[in-house]
């Protein structure tokens, strides 16, 4: 923690800033902008050095912001509607997943390996699933970066089809948000997508994400049990997957280590301010809080979007999980539209 | 100064050393004590 951390952090803020005065006399929400800003400034000349430490805690700044965020949510909201969330949640990441596996592997014939990470990839939370799922099949760098790639392109189109898709179809509020929450990759981009579109459908669409993302470490079990029986039933010899056969205590010790922690924190503050304990002047404070807190996760998340990487990519990837998502976005959302 | 810069270094080493969500979830209770004791945070 140095001075040039905290001129870091005011980069940031002053790419945040900035959007908000830009979306005073543009018609696009201050968050979209502050992508697009950071977006620019880092493709068109860079990171500077003395900005990287501070660009790369993006992600803490969009935890905090989800878990103070925790205190705008109604219990009686998930109540409502939280058992029909997780059922839909457990359909789309077993659909996508599966989706996606059998175009990788039987339509584009990719390595097994890559359609395993852009499965987990685009059925459960983006990256942090590649690397999750990358980590329990002892998967090749070279595969993680090339999912790893065509996710964060996807992360970066979605991020502006979906507000853009909602107004067009008028979609209300809580169809948007749980939509988004269920299709969308990572959770940046949703957050992003969702409070463009309204401060309520972004509450619905983290409902509907963190219910996705606390499923990574289940998913990254499913696949390192997967490998290790495909491995020890194939070859009799020491492989790349043969050491590892699970144990029970590694894989309850690997679900903990891959759970998202910031949920639970999200989860206590729900839990807080539901019991009545914080006055509305409270309340809105941590509102703002988590609006600042998002300015700055947006600001950095747009700073380490690289053109570059839609170049390294190659085709095949993008067709890949561009069929999957296009079919499950679509069912998804008219499954939405029925069910709220 | 070394003294008193240690306790510092430590605590700072400590934050390093643990997960970013743990971090989330500490700067959020932090901000939910400073809330509740009255600091307003304006937009």
């Amino acid at each position: 923690m140095n001075h040039r951390f905290f001129a870091g952090l005011g980069f940031l803020l002053a790419i945040g800033l900035t959007a908000r005065l830009l979306s005073t006399v543009l018609p696009v929400n201050h968050l979209i902008v502050t992508v697009l800003l950071g977006l620019l400034i880092g493709n068109l000349y860079g990171i500077p050095a003395w900005a990287q430490t501070a660009v790369e805690t993006h992600t803490l700044w969009l935890e905090l912001g989800i878990v103070v965020m925790g205190a705008s949510v109604a219990l009686d909201r998930i109540f409502e509607a939280g058992s029909v969330i997780i059922l839909l949640v457990i359909i789309t990441v077993v659909a996508t997943t599966l989706l996606i596996e059998f175009l990788a592997r039987a339509v584009f014939t990719i390595h097994e390996e890559t359609g395993s990470l852009l499965a987990a990839g685009s059925g459960i939370c983006g990256v942090s699933a590649v690397v999750a799922v990358a980590e329990s099949i002892t998967a090749d760098e070279s595969r993680i970066a090339y999912a790893a790639a065509t996710v964060i392109i996807f992360d970066a189109m979605t991020l502006f089809i979906y507000p853009l898709v909602g107004h067009t179809l008028e979609l209300s509020n809580t169809v948007f948000g749980i939509w988004a929450g269920l299709t969308m990759f990572s959770t940046g981009p949703v957050a992003a997508a969702g409070f463009a579109f309204s401060d309520t459908a972004g509450q619905w669409a983290l409902l509907a994400k963190l219910t996705r993302n606390s499923l990574i470490g289940f998913v990254a079990v499913v696949y390192a049990f997967s490998y290790a029986q495909k491995t020890s039933s194939g070859t009799s010899g020491a492989t790349k997957h043969g050491d590892s056969t699970p144990s029970h205590t590694v894989q309850w010790k690997f679900l903990w280590r891959s759970f998202p922690k910031f949920v639970l924190g999200f989860v206590g503050m729900i839990a807080v301010a539901n019991t009545g304990l914080l006055t509305s002047r409270q309340l809105t404070s941590l509102s703002h809080l988590s609006d600042w807190a998002f300015l700055l996760a947006f600001a950095g998340l747009g700073l380490e979007i690289q053109l570059a990487d839609f170049r390294s990519t190659g085709y095949r990837p993008i067709v890949v999980v561009f069929t999957g998502w296009v079919v499950v976005a679509s069912v998804m959302l008219l499954v939405v539209q029925i069910l709220f | 100064m070394s003294n008193l810069r240690d306790p510092y270094k430590h605590l700072l080493g400590w934050w390093k050393n643990i997960d970013d969500g743990w971090q989330a979830v500490l700067l959020g209770g932090v901000a939910l004590l400073a809330v509740m004791i009255g600091v307003p945070i304006p937009w």
